[in-house]
This record gives structure tokens, sequence and C-alpha cells, in this order.
């Protein structure tokens, strides 16, 4: 590896490495997983970056394609890890919460995060992308393959699965 | 998006993440990158490994009647990949541990035995389970004279998989030959908090590793009890202590307004030049006639002078020390 692809790697990483991070952090189901995809996705990004081609893209929805497959991958092969039952087990049995308790403006970080993590592969990764990593609808879109429209439906489909998973009932 | 669904994106938006630190990865990334990629490693640990597959067999039909042999070219190998915080709650380091290569799968999960441990204080078995389960139901070690061993103990990672379970100390044939062990599992208690029935047998072989008999503390008075050390050994960085206590009881008391029982009896073991760390401790009991046969376990134990404190709520304190090493 040359001196000058270090230096674009180390560019590259100074300037995504915290979003992909933070990506990670809401896709995994625990904390070694985000390490995982997060190191995984940059070292594949970085390795690849001399074959990366402009003409076909911007570097960002490269990347993001990137970040997106790791994770999924990931993400399936966590789906029967057992510390999410762990995690599950100790959100159900919790107490019955009244009604009031569940207006959205009182879920606790905690619980957001436990029914984030519920969630299926493609729906975390969609919020991941959308919310943690703060990608507009139209980079959400190029980093799963499909059209700002669709993509924008998908997340809005994927709020709503949230908002039932934590029986908050519409206004 | 309705006020619901927008109310949600911003929470999520805000939500607290325990994130990786982006510093980190990115100086292990780079630190990865400026390496050959794995896949440029290939074709020479593909021919490695062409010639171990084509050695074992070879190799199995001695070592099968020489366990001894067999144990100690395995150790050479070591437990390579195992959950380190796992072996340092059992006291064990990775270079105690005798690396074995058995599996057995059975309903869709793989048991793989990696390695295994044994002195005169237990037998130690490392398992990886894949998709990750917890060993559960019935978990049956044999030896090659037919003595069976039950686990005392047990503790496992199921994000990887990884998990140790300790037994019985080899029977003294076992020890004296090299243990041949088979480790026959029934059932793994999985994600969805159910237990997998099947039927896991793996197969190993380990040496004892030598210990040494301690000086016992002289006995003494717990409360309105007494104390009678009867042996203690110091072996594999554990520190095994034997006691008999008369005249008091150690079970556990309720406590008001909570539904977990109070520990009335508790130990420590201190290091005397009041060095910080404190060997983590286990310890169990049971009746015998009107005396209580306790078994303390102290794991992670450097050599060194060390204050044995033995506690009873409600009733004293009887402290001695002990010279490890």
């Amino acid at each position: 590896m040359g001196q000058t692809l270090a230096v674009t790697a180390e560019r590259f990483c100074e300037q995504y490495a915290p979003a992909v991070c933070r990506f990670a952090a809401m896709a995994a189901r625990s904390p070694s997983e985000a390490d995982d995809i997060a190191q995984e996705a940059l070292l594949k990004a970085v390795r690849g970056l001399s074959s990366f081609d402009a003409r076909r893209g911007s570097i960002e929805a490269w990347l993001w394609r990137i970040v997106a497959n790791v994770a999924y991958d990931h993400q399936r092969a966590e789906r029967r890890r057992f510390a999410l039952w762990i995690r599950l087990s100790e959100f159900r049995d919790s107490p019955a919460e009244s009604a009031e308790s569940l207006a959205i403006d009182r879920i606790d970080n905690s619980r957001l995060l436990a029914a984030v993590r519920e969630m299926g592969p493609r729906e975390r990764t969609l919020l991941a992308l959308r919310f943690g990593a703060d990608l507009d609808l139209r980079a959400v879109g190029l980093a799963l393959g499909m059209s700002e429209a669709t993509a924008g439906k998908a997340v809005l489909r994927a709020l709503e699965k949230l908002r039932i998973t934590l029986e908050v009932k519409p206004i | 998006m309705n006020q619901p669904t927008d109310q949600l994106a911003q929470l999520l938006r805000k939500l607290p993440l325990d994130e990786p630190r982006s510093e980190l990865i990115t100086s292990r990334v780079l630190g990865a990158a400026a390496r050959p990629s794995p896949s440029r490693q290939l074709p020479r640990l593909a021919i490695a490994a062409a010639i171990l597959v084509a050695a074992v067999p070879v190799a199995w039909g001695v070592l099968y009647f020489s366990p001894a042999t067999a144990a100690a070219l395995a150790d050479a190998a070591g437990p390579g990949g195992f959950s380190h915080e796992i072996l340092d709650n059992f006291g064990l380091g990775a270079e105690n541990i005798t690396a074995q290569s058995s599996s057995a799968t059975s309903s869709g999960y793989r048991v793989q035995l990696v390695g295994a441990y044994a002195d005169s204080i237990r037998t130690v078995v490392l398992l990886k389970t894949d998709p990750p389960g917890f060993v559960g139901g019935f978990a049956q070690l044999t030896d090659q004279f037919g003595a069976t061993y039950h686990p005392s103990n047990g503790e496992g990672n199921l994000l990887t998989g990884d998990q140790v379970l300790s037994f019985e100390p080899p029977s003294w044939l076992a020890s004296t030959t090299g243990m041949r062990f088979t480790l026959t599992l029934n059932a793994l208690h999985v994600l969805d908090g159910e237990d997998v029935g099947g039927s896991w047998t793996v197969k190993g072989v380990v040496l004892l590793k030598t210990g040494k008999l301690l000086q016992a503390p002289a006995s003494g008075s717990l409360g309105s009890g007494t104390v009678r050390f009867t042996e203690v050994r110091y072996v594999g960085r554990v520190v095994s202590i034997q006691a008999e206590v008369r005249g008091v009881s150690l079970d556990e008391v309720p406590q008001v307004k909570q539904t977990k029982p109070s520990p009335r009896f508790q130990v420590e073991l201190a290091p005397t030049d009041g060095r910080p760390s404190k060997p983590t401790n286990s310890f169990e009991w049971s009746p015998s006639g009107d005396v209580m046969k306790v078994h303390l376990l102290f794991v992670n134990v450097d050599p060194g002078t060390y204050n044995l404190i033995l506690s009873l709520e409600g009733e004293g304190q009887l402290q001695r020390t002990l010279v490890v090493g």
C-alpha cells in the first residue's frame, strides 16, 4: 500500500468513521457487534478505495452501500444471539405501564433502543441510516438500492412498526 | 409523517448510543489495511491445512492409546479465540488449557469442545456452541474408567457461544494415567428461552496439573460456632479451602422488602500488602450430621500472603493469615 493511499485512507476514516460508528451503534444489538460492524465496514471501504470509480457515483453512496451490506450480514447472523433474549426479557418483564406513560415524549431511551433492536435487520438498517448516520432519504435509497421515494416509504413503515411495538397510540 | 412518527424520528435522532470510539476504530482499520489482505495469505494457509488434515489420521491411531502424549501435543496449540474474560473468571490462563477438537451437531446446534483443564480441584471443559446456547438439562462427564463427574459451576458468553463448565476433579486413577473423557449433553438453553433437546457427545484428553498442599490455617471461632480448616490446595492460580463449621448455621436470611436473600456467610481473601486486587471467590456447603462441610474457591490468586476472612452476619468474623505459593 503506497503512501498516497494511506493518507487518503486516514482522511477517509477521519471524515466518515464518526457517522459509521453512530450508524453501527443503532443498527447493532450489542456494543461488541457495533464495533465489529464499524470496523469491518470501514476496512472494506478503505481496502476498496483504490478501486473506487467516481464515475459510478459518489463516494458517500459507495461507502454507505458497503456499510449497509456489512450491517445486514451481521444482523442476520445475530438474530439468534441470546443476549437479545436477555435484554428483551427484561423489557417485557418490566411492570405494566399506564396508558399515560406510553406517550411518546415519555418513552425512555432504553425502551426505545430495545424496541429498535427488536426490529428485523432491514428496518434496523433503514432507521440506523436515516437517524443514526443522519443520511437524507436519497442517500438512504442509494445505500439500499432503492429510489428516494421508496426509501421514504420504507422509513415511514419502519417508524410505524416501531410505534406499534412501543404501543404508542396516535394522538 | 403524522405526529407520533415525527416525534419518534426526533427521539431516534437524539437517542444516546453506546457508540464505538471512532478514533479507536480508525486506528484499527488503518493498521489492518496496512497489512496484506487475508485473501493473499489463503494459498499458504490452505497448504498448511491440507498437510494438517493428512497428518491427523496417521497420528490418531498412536495417540488414542497414549492420552499423555496426545495431551502434550495438544497443549502446544492453546484454546485460540476463546473468551479471555471467562477464562479469567475461572482463574485459567490460555497456557494452562489443553486444546481439544471434538464436536457434535444435533438439532441444528453444533457443540465444539475447544479446551480442557484438570487439577486436583476441578475438571474444566471449554465449549463453543453455534448458534450460541447455554448447556442445559443433563451434562455429564465420564472418564475412561467409567467414573462419572457432575458439573459444579459454569459460565458463558451468549454473544460468542463460549462457555466453561467445571466438574469434579479427576478420580485418582484418571489423574494418574491422564484423563480420556466423554462429555454428554442432552439440552441447550437458547435464544427463545426454551431448551433445545438433542444428543451431543464430545471427547477429549487432559492431564492433571500438579498443585501443592498449603499449610491449613488454625481453627477458630466464628460467632457461636467453630471453624476447622481441613485442607488447603493451590493449583492453577486457584486456592481451594475445605473446612468444617460446627455450632452455627450458614443459611441465607431473607431480607424484609427484598425478594433476594442476603448473603449471611461471606468470605474474602485480601492481600496483606494492601494490593487492591482481591481474588474472586465462590463457596458452597453441605450438611454432614451436625457439621457443615464448606468448600471455598478463590480464583486468580498470585503467590503471596493473604488475610482469609470469614464473616457471618449477626455472628462475627474469623480472620486467618494464609501464605500462598
